[in-house]
């Protein structure tokens, strides 16, 4: 679904590691997301990259499963953030 | 009482750039109120370290209390990230007007000498802009849902400017408060005025590059503002323990020269003794001979660790007039003799209180000093009637 598609990771998110949780936060609506220890690494992906082929290649490469597996955690894990706008899908040129 | 006191010690300990183990699990057994502890922790704005410490994995505490300092944890460090948020937007904000700003304490601070954002507490955020550009700086921040405390008229009144050094803006929307400084203090503590580059330093939070003050120049203001506040809370002088440990390269003696030429090098001094004092902060040998041979810095060292002891916290500011306040303020001057002088000018000083009463035009700001009298014997007589 997001193949090829570059995304933006709006500048209101943020996440931080407190004690043992991982929390997402929207300044823009003032919601906390707790995440578990696979969004957590998702999200910290995500930050490194501009696109979700690059998220998957750097997912496949240290996680044993596969590619298509991968692409479906990926699409489902986005899904909420991108409909609340804390990943922006870019327009296309 | 005694409780009180082995949660000071409790404080100490797990407030230490490396807590000892045994000596906080000895010192758990002997705390009889859970509660004070939290709440002192709270109080003295170390909450995060102290339960940092509380959770080692050798540490003997019950499992309910390590669950309340959590919680409590987790809601400062939910605060935190929105505020580093609001600071990141400012930030961003402040850049797309090419206004220059300076954030210090709050969240770069955290950053630089924990490496995160919610190892300190913070309950506001602190902004240092050029004089020259406070007047666009605020109505930047009007425009984006902040209000000013003050009326806008006293941006220019030139001697509310002299006398005052920061301007309050609540963000209407978040509630957080950004204290927005032209000044770092009240005394001539003022920088470069064109430029910061020199002054500064960068820190990444939350992946964004924030310039705040150098080391240098943050070491001197948290001595300052420690010396200021009588040293009342512990995570000031955990923070001058901190910084000296953590930032390297660190250039005393170029601290020493500034603190010099501001008439305030026993206010430097106080905040390294102190922090020395308490924490054992390493100094340079020459320093450290200098703090020792400098005898009312090592008797208000004592002082403020009686005070810390004494778990005074709190009570010293409801006082408008607090003799001993004044006598320190005396005593912080580097020349011993001039007690008389320096109370004079304590109470003849105006204040940013004497001109927000009125704002007056520049030719008549005489009649402030005439004021001033009747506004500090109104301020004692409602102390008295309260």
């Amino acid at each position: 679904m997001y193949k090829n598609k570059t995304y933006t990771i709006s500048p209101s998110v943020m996440l931080q590691h407190i004690d043992d949780e991982s929390l997402l936060m929207d300044a823009n609506t003032k919601l906390f997301y707790e995440l578990n220890d696979m969004g957590s690494v998702l999200w910290e992906t995500l930050q490194h990259h501009t696109n979700f082929d690059g998220v998957v290649k750097e997912m496949l490469q240290n996680y044993d499963v596969s590619q298509e597996q991968l692409q479906n955690d990926l699409m489902l894990f986005s899904k909420e953030p991108i409909e609340k706008e804390m990943i922006i899908i870019n327009e296309e040129c | 009482m005694k409780s009180v006191n082995h949660i000071n010690e409790l404080l100490l300990e797990a407030t230490r750039l490396q807590p000892n183990v045994s000596k906080l699990n000895k010192l758990i057994s002997k705390v009889e109120d859970y509660k004070a502890l939290q709440n002192y922790s709270f109080l003295h704005g170390v909450l995060p370290l102290v339960y940092k410490s509380l959770k080692h994995p050798d540490v003997k505490i019950d499992k309910d209390v390590l669950l309340a300092f959590k919680q409590k944890f987790i809601s400062i460090s939910q605060k935190n990230m929105q505020m580093t948020a609001e600071l990141i937007t400012l930030t961003k904000l402040f850049k797309e007007h090419k206004i220059k700003m300076l954030p210090f304490k709050g969240p770069t601070l955290s950053q630089l000498l924990y490496n995160d954002i919610n190892s300190r507490q913070y309950g506001d955020l602190d902004i240092l802009v050029n004089e020259e550009s406070l007047c666009e700086a605020q109505e930047l921040m009007s425009q984006h849902n902040y209000k000013m405390e003050l009326p806008k008229k006293f941006l220019k009144n030139r001697l509310f400017l002299k006398v005052g050094k920061d301007i309050h803006m609540h963000n209407s929307t978040s509630a957080n408060l950004v204290e927005l400084h032209w000044k770092l203090f009240e005394t001539k503590f003022v920088f470069n005025k064109k430029d910061f580059s020199n002054q500064s330093q960068t820190v990444l939070v939350n992946n964004t590059p924030i310039e705040t003050l150098k080391n240098e120049n943050l070491l001197l203001y948290l001595c300052l503002h420690g010396s200021k506040h009588f040293w009342e809370r512990l995570e000031w002088i955990v923070d001058i323990d901190r910084l000296i440990n953590v930032a390297k390269n660190l250039d005393l003696k170029e601290i020493e020269e500034q603190a010099i030429k501001m008439k305030s090098k026993r206010l430097f001094y106080l905040g390294l003794s102190v922090s020395h004092a308490m924490f054992y902060t390493p100094l340079p040998l020459d320093i450290k001979k200098a703090i020792e041979e400098d005898k009312i810095v090592q008797e208000m060292t004592k002082k403020i660790a009686a005070n810390f002891s004494k778990n005074n916290i709190g009570k010293k500011s409801t006082e408008p007039f607090n003799l001993d306040e004044i006598k320190n303020v005396s005593a912080f001057t580097q020349k011993n003799k001039d007690t008389l002088k320096s109370r004079f000018i304590y109470y003849f000083s105006l204040k940013t209180g004497d001109i927000l009463m009125v704002n007056l035009p520049s030719y008549l700001s005489w009649f402030y000093h005439i004021l001033r009298p009747f506004r500090l014997v109104g301020k004692y007589l409602k102390h008295i009637f309260s």
